[in-house]
């Protein structure tokens, strides 16, 4: 797949969730540029959101508009990528469980935990 | 995982709703991301490719700034390391964002800062630069396959080992037990063995625990005698076969021997029935020598073979045949 620009990137990701991709855009270049703890990194065609909590610990958000390989690629690409920043740990929530076969095709180490509403709080070792 | 506004929603949320304050200007702005080529650079065969081209210590520069850039650290030191490191603008442009005015762009507005590797996928410069793609795997993210997004939707398409089935979860392999837990588990019989208060009578108290693993824990039991015994004595037996010899009531080893010294020779001779008359009536034929005075001279009525060819002593004819070849025995004659 080409590489598509954030914007289509997120209007990809959020199709389906009614939000408005160019606000979603806007806010969070706006928060790289206040926020030091926020950061965005790209793989592939996916766009890794985090908030740095301190102690090599991070809360990670994803969009993406990868395929289901590609998006396997580019969640391990991201991993590695913490992993030289010096993180140790990226927690999330998990409303999709396909994603936790991405993240064992991926080769991480998780652990899982249910969380209120069917979520899985995710906890991955990089 | 969530998207940026679900999972990291408040801070998000917040920036989402206020952007609409602020203005267009700030909707168009470039994302500035930090291309995780540039800290992977140092690694893997991409890593060793750069260092190639533009030297190991660029490598480390751009490397470093993204470090610093993923940890809070201004995501235009990425694009500085690499002008400072020398680094090409066409390779600069594969790792690391460029600041570039935005059109419409509030004035005195912080200078946006744009992934350029977006413009790069095609890769030309770089292959002019470096003699091959260099960055082809981790940028483009492999071959395309269709220009959809299909995201984690369609997670499930992926042809990966093992089985999934439905869309639960399935259950993480740390939940299972190891196979190490039940190394731990006793592998002799000893816990197996009956104890000994069973065939006592005692109360059996459970035992504590002896290993982890599988335990096999007895409530406690009474086991009262009676029944069916259990004991391993050994038992009397009640017939006793004794080995004392019975006497015959007639002669007595030393009669015998008396009248083996009368006679000189045996007595089997002596005392032995005749050779004739004594067959007819079934004399027995059991001597007394070969008893040694079991039965001595017990007579039978039975047995003798009729119609003998051996002749009565006090007629001095054959014997008539008491049943002859009519009967086979007493009984069968007289029809009891």
């Amino acid at each position: 797949m080409a590489k598509m620009s954030t914007q289509d990137i997120l209007a990809k990701s959020l199709a389906r969730s009614g939000q408005d991709p160019k606000k979603v855009h806007g806010a969070m270049s706006h928060l790289v540029q206040t926020d030091p703890k926020f950061r965005v990194m790209r793989s592939g065609n996916t766009l890794f959101s985090y908030y740095n909590k301190g102690n090599g610990v991070a809360d990670v958000a994803m969009d993406t508009a990868a395929t289901p390989q590609e998006l396997v690629k580019d969640v391990k690409e991201f991993a590695k990528a913490m992993k030289v920043a010096k993180f140790h740990q990226g927690r999330f929530y998990m409303a999709n469980p396909q994603i936790e076969r991405v993240l064992k095709m991926a080769g991480l180490q998780y652990k899982l935990q249910p969380m209120p509403g069917g979520q899985m709080s995710v906890v991955v070792e990089v | 995982m969530s998207n940026a506004v679900q999972s990291l929603g408040n801070d998000v949320t917040k920036a989402v709703n206020a952007i609409g304050d602020v203005g267009q200007a700030i909707i168009d702005n470039p994302l500035p991301v930090i291309e995780t080529v540039a800290l992977t650079y140092a690694l893997g065969p991409e890593g060793a490719a750069l260092s190639s081209t533009i030297g190991a210590p660029a490598t480390a520069a751009v490397s470093a700034a993204a470090v610093e850039a993923a940890n809070g650290g201004n995501v235009n030191q990425i694009a500085t390391a690499a002008a400072s490191a020398g680094v090409g603008s066409e390779v600069a442009s594969l790792v690391a964002p460029v600041t570039t005015p935005i059109e419409g762009a509030a004035a005195g507005s912080t200078s946006p800062v744009a992934s350029a590797a977006g413009g790069a996928a095609g890769g030309a410069t770089r292959a002019a630069l470096t003699g091959q793609d260099i960055g082809k795997g981790a940028l483009t993210g492999g071959v395309v396959s269709g220009g959809a997004a299909l995201g984690a939707q369609e997670v499930s398409a992926l042809t990966s080992p093992g089985p999934m089935s439905g869309t639960g979860l399935t259950v993480p392999t740390n939940a299972l037990p190891q196979v190490s837990q039940f190394e731990n588990a006793p592998t002799s019989t000893e816990g197996l063995k009956l104890p000994s208060s069973v065939l006592t009578g005692e109360t059996v108290e459970p035992g504590a625990p002896q290993a982890p693993g599988l335990q096999y824990t007895l409530s406690p039991t009474v086991f009262t005698p009676g029944g069916v015994d259990y004991g391993f004595t050994q038992a009397t037996p009640t017939d006793t076969l004794t080995s004392t010899p019975q006497t015959t009531p007639g002669l007595s080893p030393q009669a015998q021997s008396a009248l083996q010294s009368v006679f000189g020779f045996g007595l089997g001779t002596a005392l032995a029935p005749k050779s004739t008359g004594l067959g007819a009536i079934g004399a027995s034929t059991t001597g007394i020598e070969s008893s040694g005075g079991t039965t001595g001279t017990t007579s039978s009525t039975t047995g003798g073979s009729p119609g003998g060819t051996e002749l009565d002593p006090s007629t001095g004819k054959a014997p008539e045949l008491a049943w002859g070849d009519k009967y086979s025995s007493l009984k069968e004659g007289l029809n009891v």
